[in-house]
C-alpha cells in the first residue's frame, strides 16, 4: 500500500474517529478501539472511507480486525480496490 | 443455562452529526425501514436504537464476526416494549451461542441513549 494511501487513511481516522490523541502519535498496528475510537464513531470512519476510496464495504467486512488499526484498514481498502468492477 | 449481558452509550450530538455529515447513507447502513419509521427520524429514537444494537453485540460475546447493523433490528413489540429481532450473521451468531431469549432495554435523553441487553443462552 502506497504512503498516500495510509495518509488518507490518517486523515479519515482523524476527522471521523473522534480519538482523543493525535493519530500521527498512533503505530499501525496500534490499536484504534483501545485509543478511544467508539462504535460509533467507526460506522463514520466506514462511511467516510468509502468517500475517500470509492469502495463499498461488504456486511462480511464488518467486523472488529478490518477497524481496530490502521493497517487493517489499509488491508481492507486495498483487498476492496483489487477487487474486479 | 447461561446469561450474557451486553450495554452501550450514544452521544446524540455525536450522532446527529453523523446524520449531518453522511445522511441518506448512514441511515441506510445502520437502520431498517421499520426501526427508521418508528424513529421518525428523532435522533434520541435513533441514538437509542443504535445503542441496542452495538449491546446486542456485546450480549452475544461477538468475536471478529462480521455482522451489519441491520441484522440486529430494534422495533416495537406488542405491547410498544422495543424487540430485538436477528437476521444473517447475527442470527448465525445467536445459533452458535445457543440463545434463547434476548431483552432489551432502552434509555434516551436529550444528549445520551443508553441500552442494555440481556442474553439467555442453552448452554
Amino acid at each position: 500500500m502506497t504512503n498516500s494511501v495510509r495518509t488518507a487513511i490518517r486523515d479519515v481516522i482523524r476527522q471521523h474517529g473522534r480519538l482523543p490523541i493525535d493519530v500521527d502519535r498512533l503505530a499501525d498496528d496500534d490499536d484504534l478501539f483501545q485509543a478511544g475510537m467508539s462504535s460509533h464513531a467507526s460506522v463514520n470512519v466506514m462511511l467516510a472511507l468509502e468517500d475517500t476510496f470509492d469502495i463499498e464495504f461488504p456486511d462480511s467486512m464488518l467486523k472488529r480486525s478490518v477497524f481496530e488499526s490502521l493497517a487493517g484498514i489499509d488491508a481492507a481498502v486495498g483487498s476492496l480496490q483489487n477487487q474486479p468492477a | 443455562m447461561t446469561f450474557d449481558i451486553g450495554i452501550d452509550l450514544v452521544d446524540c450530538g455525536q450522532l446527529e452529526e453523523a446524520l449531518a455529515h453522511h445522511g441518506d447513507r448512514f441511515v441506510n447502513r445502520v437502520y431498517t425501514a421499520a426501526e427508521y419509521a418508528e424513529s421518525r427520524g428523532q435522533t434520541a429514537a435513533l441514538a437509542g436504537r443504535f445503542a441496542a444494537k452495538e449491546a446486542t453485540m456485546k450480549a452475544l460475546r461477538r468475536g471478529d464476526e462480521g455482522i451489519g447493523w441491520q441484522s440486529i433490528e430494534i422495533v416495537n413489540g406488542p405491547d410498544r416494549m422495543p424487540e430485538i429481532r436477528l437476521s444473517g450473521a447475527a442470527a448465525e451468531l445467536a445459533a452458535t451461542r445457543g440463545v434463547t431469549a434476548l431483552r432489551v432495554g432502552i434509555t434516551e435523553g436529550r444528549r445520551h441513549a443508553a441500552a442494555v441487553v440481556i442474553m439467555e443462552a442453552a448452554r
